[in-house]
């Protein structure tokens, strides 16, 4: 019996401690994307760049989502609902909100020991927003 | 006394040990969580500030509070948010370094961890330097 509460203690913390990494660093990621979408493009410098947010968001989210796939969600629109991005699977979307442009990373990564996913509802769901550059000549 | 009996002894200690740990374990993740939604908020706010026009404060300010408050808005943890940033005009002008404090508390009470953890503090700062050429007016 305590043998048993123990190894469930033990593998909780051990999932609580691995989705406060990933969910960490979906904010990192989200932050870094979030900077280059609002800070225009080369060819539009007056513009959001925000097809510019996912490759940086991808490379800084890859190193802790295992065996997920990192997918752009739909173009300049919020990412669709929880429940229709599928298992092991997150989207990084970008948009504008106003003054604003918005970067969401949102899904369900895939868990180190596979079968236990579906058993675990701990999801990504991160949205940070920052003023879109004003002084781009 | 049988050793059914030492077994529950020991499973009636160790119990009440093991659920102190989980929940502290899971109040620890859900702190550090809040901490680093209130730091990444206030990161992207200095970073805002800094892409206003040099030497316009308000201007500034006012693109700082709405990266806080837009970023903090999705963050379900997180209340009574505040966010101040330096009051110095010396520190719009171009080039110059601008300093912004985030604080806000954890809601623990919308979570079942209520039961343990009250409502706590958080604060955090960050800095970022105005362009010293691109933000002067055109």
């Amino acid at each position: 019996m305590v043998v048993a509460a123990f190894l469930l203690v033990t593998f909780a913390a051990v999932s609580a401690a691995f989705h406060a990494i990933q969910r960490a660093m979906a904010e990192t990621a989200a932050a870094a994307g979030v900077q280059i979408a609002a800070s225009g493009s080369p060819a539009k410098p007056d513009e959001p760049n925000l097809a510019g947010a996912f490759q940086p968001t991808h490379d800084l989210l890859q190193s802790v989502m295992f065996q997920t796939d990192i997918e752009p969600g739909p173009a300049n629109k919020p990412c669709p609902p929880k429940d229709q991005i599928g298992q092991a699977k997150l989207e990084v979307c970008a948009y504008p909100d106003g003054a604003l442009v918005a970067v969401t990373v949102r899904g369900q990564p895939n868990f180190p020991i596979p079968w236990i996913t579906q058993f675990l509802p701990w999801d990504i769901d991160v949205t940070v927003e920052m003023h879109a550059v004003s002084y781009q000549p | 006394m049988s050793q059914r009996g030492q077994a529950l002894i020991e499973t009636a200690v160790t119990l009440p040990v093991l659920l102190a740990l989980f929940i502290g374990f899971l109040g620890a993740g859900v702190a550090a969580q809040a901490y680093v939604d209130l730091n990444t908020a206030v990161y992207l706010a200095a970073a805002s500030n800094v892409t206003a026009y040099a030497d316009d404060m308000a201007l500034s300010k006012q693109y700082a509070q709405e990266t806080f408050d837009a970023t903090v808005s999705h963050d379900t943890l997180l209340e009574n948010t505040q966010l101040t940033c330096s009051n110095n005009p010396a520190d719009y002008a171009a080039g110059a370094p601008v300093g912004c404090q985030g604080s806000g508390s954890i809601a623990f009470h919308r979570t079942p961890l209520s039961i343990i953890f009250g409502d706590v503090p958080l604060s955090a700062s960050a800095t970022a330097t105005r362009s010293p050429y691109r933000s002067r007016r055109p």
